[in-house]
């Protein structure tokens, strides 16, 4: 259903925005804080790659840009938005991880003079896995792409970081290896807002490009963070926390218990695949896309525990 | 590959008609190679092949070799497995011993590009048969070096063994992991930037009370930590042992004495 539905898109040639004129909706979390919240879609030409939330903050001095969707066109509508709102400069443009959805609209913000920051190894990552990246966006999106949509960050955050927008302060925490080895978190000490980048999905399944075990252990120390609300990388913008890692906390535990049970019962990856985390089915969106190859890397990781 | 990639080739792509003669443009090229002009017959009377449709992982696709004989079908002496749109198409030789209680295997490769998989089995009077299936997948040999396969490399030749009963079917199913990065030689090393030479698994043998349950030749399309799961004749305790050579020399070896367990998880409860 869903592929005749991207080929029936692909076929007709829907018309593309390849540049950003759409205006993106931005809800206003709290003072200075924006943030869109992208569709529960796989990127096609249709959504322009614009699946994740991305979002900006203004401070007195000026505006810190965090991720910056999957297209050229969303980053460009992205700094229209900020545009819009603020004429202070942007200052950063944060990367919380080194997703096509989340940095491809980085090109966007290169001549606004914005140094660009993401977890110390956002560069090693981008650089082996851009060209790759390059090419499935591109055809997903049914555009073309050239090398500069790759910007690979001009500062690493090696443990942490304070960003001072101007009256208020931005605390980034790279994180170990755990929805994927470049995750980077974002605390507005101001009013306690916490985006988690992919660390949290909400309502669109999780998925897993780094460390089953690693990504439980990063979700106990992140859960007594005391922040009024949260930012997941998918799903509504603001939430209460920890509450709203609830469901993702289930599904990683359920992939965790449920692989390691068949795996001890002498099952194949492809047994694995049959019954491992069925009962999460209704619970997710996209989960048909996902869940096979969450089960896949989990069977990989926890076979050599 | 990154197990990201599973992102991006999830939907939408529609297979182009043009592959599927390039597919067999390729097929003919392989099979001139491997086996000349021999005749090769369809072979879903002696086994089954299971592979994925669209793979959720092209660096780490199961597959499943399933032995389909009843009584009077020929003995079996060795299979090929071989994904025709790899860079290198055979992906292994697997040659059953003595020990071998049937031709069930299976195993993991990586699929760089839509392909047809195939099985080619030889019966011991030298007769072909051959089986396939299409699966969908995309880079399982180009995909970058990462963090696993730097863990793979730590612990390179830990070898692990775990032996399940077969029930009605007799024997043991013997599940044999290999850690191993298996580098393919097209993976970019994300700090140098450079591609990693390709270091793999060559050759697998596992032995059974002292005979050969299965001796594999392998290639750059296994996947990490390459696992292979293959059914020993032998029923009850036994002793086995893995000669593992990979393609810088190296010579890994393991010997221990299993008990086959009886799983207690249902497998065939599938909703």
């Amino acid at each position: 259903m869903m592929r005749s539905i991207c080929v029936f898109l692909l076929t007709v040639g829907l018309p593309l925005s390849v540049h950003g004129t759409n205006g993106l909706a931005m809800e206003q979390l709290a003072d200075g804080i924006y943030v869109h919240q992208g569709v529960h879609e796989d990127v096609d030409s249709g959504n322009r790659g614009d699946i994740a939330n991305i979002g900006f903050v203004i401070g007195d001095d000026c505006v810190a840009v965090i991720d910056t969707g999957g297209s050229p066109a969303v980053g460009e509508d992205l700094r229209a938005a900020v545009e819009q709102r603020t004429e202070k400069p942007i200052c950063h443009v944060i990367n919380t991880h080194v997703h096509p959805d989340h940095v491809f609209g980085n090109n966007a913000f290169v001549d606004s003079g914005a140094e660009f920051i993401g977890h110390h190894r956002l560069a090693a990552q981008l650089s082996a896995r851009g060209e790759y990246y390059r090419e499935a966006m591109a055809r997903m999106l049914d555009t073309e792409l050239d090398e500069n949509v790759i910007v690979p960050p001009d500062r690493a955050v090696e443990d942490s970081m304070e960003l001072d927008l101007g009256g208020r302060v931005l605390r980034l925490q790279a994180m170990p290896t755990a929805h994927t080895d470049t995750d980077l978190v974002v605390l507005d000490q101001a009013t306690g807002t916490l985006w988690l980048g992919d660390l949290l999905f909400v309502d669109r399944i999780p998925s897993l490009d780094g460390s089953l075990l690693g990504w439980l252990a990063v979700m106990d120390d992140l859960r007594d963070i005391d922040a009024e609300r949260v930012v997941p990388g998918h799903g509504p913008v603001s939430l209460d926390w920890p509450e709203a890692a609830a469901d993702q906390q289930r599904y990683l535990e359920v992939l965790r218990d449920q692989t390691r049970q068949v795996i001890d019962a002498g099952a194949t990856i492809d047994q694995a695949l049959r019954h491992v985390g069925r009962d999460e089915r209704d619970a997710w969106q996209l989960f048909e896309e996902y869940h096979e190859g969450n089960v896949q890397s989990a069977f990989a990781e926890l076979e050599w525990e | 590959m990154p197990r990201v990639l599973n992102l991006l080739f999830i939907a939408c792509f529609a297979m182009p008609a043009f592959a599927v003669d390039q597919d067999e443009e390729r097929w003919d090229a392989v099979r001139d190679d491997l086996f000349g002009d021999r005749a090769i017959d369809k072979g879903d009377h002696l086994m089954a092949l299971q592979a994925p449709f669209r793979a959720s992982d092209a660096a780490l696709v199961p597959i499943g070799v399933e032995d389909r004989r009843s009584e009077g079908d020929p003995a079996i002496s060795r299979v090929w497995l071989i994904v025709d749109s790899n860079p290198v198409p055979l992906a292994g030789m697997f040659e059953y011993g003595p020990a071998a209680g049937s031709i069930d295997l299976s195993t993991r490769v990586r699929v760089n590009a839509y392909s047809h998989v195939r099985v080619v089995a030889e019966t011991e009077d030298g007769s072909l048969y051959m089986v396939r299936e299409h699966v969908r997948a995309s880079g399982g040999c180009s995909a970058p070096v990462s963090a696993d396969d730097e863990e793979a490399l730590k612990d390179m030749g830990q070898i692990r063994v775990r032996a399940w009963d077969r029930g009605d079917k007799g024997g043991a199913d013997l599940q044999v992991g290999i850690r191993h990065p298996n580098f393919s030689g097209m993976q970019m090393d994300q700090v140098t930037r450079l591609y990693r030479r390709a270091h793999y698994v060559k050759d697998v043998e596992v032995l059974a009370d002292g005979e050969r349950v299965m001796r594999a030749e392998l290639t750059i399309a296994m996947s990490r930590d390459p696992s292979l799961r293959l059914a020993s004749g032998l029923q009850g305790e036994q002793d086995v042992t893995v000669l593992v050579n990979d393609s810088e020399g190296h010579e890994f070896r393991e010997a221990l004495t299993v008990s086959p367990r009886i799983s207690d998880f249902d497998f065939s409860a599938v909703e």
